[in-house]
């Protein structure tokens, strides 16, 4: 059969386009990835490598078998085995800390502006509250303020107020910075919930801090969902706050305890980079783990702010 | 209203004025600790923040206390030539996001939307660069701009011979600025995508099908139905984009720490250290301001155009 003659039949000719198409996409989708994946692929791949393998040039793209020395030695290590000796006990133990510090700032703020968010949003979304629209919309404008905006001020009270270096101060000024977003996202969700279930459980003799806690609330889980995530990631990934109301190296948050590493430490690619991809753990996890409501979230903050 | 209506028939009828205000107080009971928090930590200082603007606070001097000084902040922060720069360094960066970000985003949530296999991991990879710590972020780009060849970009370009020597990508100040633009390009054009795939998702497949019976060709469905139908979205991202710009601070302080010479100092870095740095507490209040506006002007047009109806009910 020649060439012509095959390609003449319709349907292969039909197939063999729909596959070049096909080509052509999966081409396009590879490229996409490739942007999105190239680079964070390259601070695991040096998160990865020994020290020897990230001072050639050009370097060693696929290190293999992968080494863990430089998370082990974040992790648990105690700084003597490290060849130049720069990095001191200090410096890795800092780094452990400032994990933990991100830990308690994140769940702190996510129950924070879930609690009060919560109240707040439900109460808007069920009274029908004076200047309630008008609060909201103004809330949310202030939170779409740059942090940096009102970092001015807040240091003077702080510092007034003996909380600086505190993480504490950190927590309550982060809460309040995401609480408009968290109270709007649950607002939306307790006005989608019908009123009937929890007026039944009043008429039955709840009070109404009752009826929101166990009929309205379960109902709301989705929501809740959503808006912790956000919370969640938002303090985590947070920067400005933290960097300027904590100065001592354990007080750090993670973040900017990389930011501070990377100013003092540069050319430790190796442990940098492991630093970075451990700091990355937490958020990406979680958004692997609620992705559905992580996407209802974000969705929520493009389309209502 | 009907949880009034049932509270009527559950209470008597005279009582219903009253049951309604209790029901009422018990409302703002419930938002009353979230109202102390925002504006104890919000409001509060923007308006603290609004009065300092109008002093100087002589913070390296505390024994000269409080000075007066009007508008005077105000007219250095106008008049000041850093902040000149530093504002047209945000708006490079919003023009880059823009004038490359969307079309960018808009050809990646096409490919996305077409079907092929794998399609939701795919989508669901998008959020990866947008959950990453902008401080991280300016670690991994500083990995790859490294200037010694042992990062990335130098290290494919000497791999396929294009560059002898290692380039110090964020020595030359143009340079610098541009770079960093595309490494806030990286975070932000897969949320625009994912912002455009929303988007398309909302466009009825069968006006497509009618062009094709009246024989539009694949650019003119693309012109006249997909392109209007992403104009709303096009209008978010641009404003976003731009309010980001005035956000930006973690990428810039991990990444070039606001140099070389000042060339990627954006106005947000630049208020960090007339504060912090220079300890101008005055200064940077009227310029916290100055900004304030700008980006309320700029969520006022966005909360306008995404939420018409929903507040006024």
């Amino acid at each position: 059969m020649s060439n012509r003659r095959f390609f003449s039949q319709p349907r292969l000719w039909r197939s063999a386009q729909r596959l070049a198409r096909s080509l052509v996409q999966l081409v396009l989708v590879m490229f996409v990835l490739a942007f999105v994946l190239g680079p964070v692929l390259w601070l695991v791949i040096s998160s990865v490598s020994t020290s020897k393998d990230l001072l050639q040039v050009p370097p060693r793209w696929l290190p293999f078998p992968p080494s863990l020395e430089y998370y082990q030695a974040l992790l648990f290590g105690s700084g003597a085995t490290q060849s130049d000796g720069t990095l001191t006990e200090l410096t890795l133990r800092a780094f452990r800390y400032s994990l933990r510090n991100s830990f308690i700032v994140a769940v702190g703020v996510t129950l924070g502006a879930l609690g009060l968010g919560a109240l707040a949003g439900y109460a808007f979304a069920r009274f029908p509250l004076r200047g309630n629209a008008l609060l909201i919309y103004l809330l949310l404008m202030v939170q779409m303020l740059p942090a940096v905006v009102l970092i001015v001020p807040l240091f003077m009270t702080m510092s007034r107020l003996g909380l600086l270096d505190r993480l504490f101060t950190v927590v309550i000024l982060l809460t309040a910075y995401h609480l408009p977003f968290v109270m709007w996202i649950l607002r939306s969700y307790f006005q989608s919930i019908p009123k009937d279930l929890e007026e039944a459980a009043m008429v039955d003799g709840c009070n109404r801090l009752r009826a929101l806690w166990y009929v309205t609330l379960p109902l709301a889980l989705p929501g809740l969902f959503a808006a912790g995530v956000y919370a969640f990631m938002q303090s985590w990934n947070a920067f400005l706050i933290p960097l300027v109301f904590t100065s001592s190296d354990t007080m750090r948050t993670v973040t900017v305890a990389i930011a501070m590493f990377v100013g003092r430490h540069y050319t430790e690619y190796g442990l940098m980079s492991a630093a970075g991809v451990l700091a990355s753990l937490p958020p990406m996890a979680l958004a692997i783990f609620f992705q559905r409501y992580l996407l209802a979230s974000l969705t929520a903050g493009a389309t209502k702010g | 209203m009907s949880t009034f209506i049932l509270l009527q028939t559950v209470s008597k009828p005279w009582g219903r004025r009253k049951r309604l205000r209790t029901a009422n107080r018990v409302g703002y009971l419930m938002i009353l600790p979230a109202l102390l928090v925002v504006f104890g930590l919000l409001l509060y200082p923007l308006l603290y923040s609004l009065l300092i603007s109008f002093y100087d606070l002589h913070v390296r001097a505390p024994w000269k206390g409080w000075e007066f000084v009007g508008f005077g902040n105000y007219f250095d922060v106008l008049t000041d030539r850093e902040v000149h720069h530093s504002l047209g360094r945000t708006l490079f960066l919003a023009g880059v996001g823009i004038g490359l970000g969307l079309p960018l985003s808009l050809a990646f949530a096409m490919i996305l939307n077409q079907p092929f296999p794998l399609r939701g991991l795919v989508r669901g990879l998008l959020i990866i660069p947008w959950i990453i710590p902008g401080s991280v972020q300016g670690l991994l780009w500083s990995r790859i701009l490294e200037p010694y060849g042992y990062g990335a970009l130098n290290g494919l370009l000497i791999q396929f011979g294009w560059i002898e020597k290692p380039v110090p990508w964020l020595l030359e100040p143009m340079r610098a600025l541009f770079l960093v633009a595309i490494a806030n390009l990286w975070s932000t054009v897969p949320m625009m995508t994912l912002l455009y795939l929303a988007g398309l998702q909302g466009i009825p497949q069968e006006l497509y099908e009618a062009a094709k019976v009246d024989g539009a060709g694949r650019w003119a469905r693309f012109q006249f139905i997909t392109l209007p139908f992403l104009a709303p979205v096009t209008l978010i991202n641009l404003i976003l984009k731009t309010i980001d710009a005035f956000a930006l601070f973690d990428l810039v302080f991990v990444l070039t720490g606001g140099g070389p010479a000042r060339a990627t100092e954006v106005i947000g870095y630049h208020l960090y250290t007339r504060a912090f740095t220079r300890l101008e507490y005055g200064y940077a209040s009227a310029l916290a301001w100055v900004i304030a506006v700008m980006t309320t002007l700029l969520a006022l047009f966005y909360n306008r155009l995404t939420r018409p109806e929903r507040l006024n009910q």
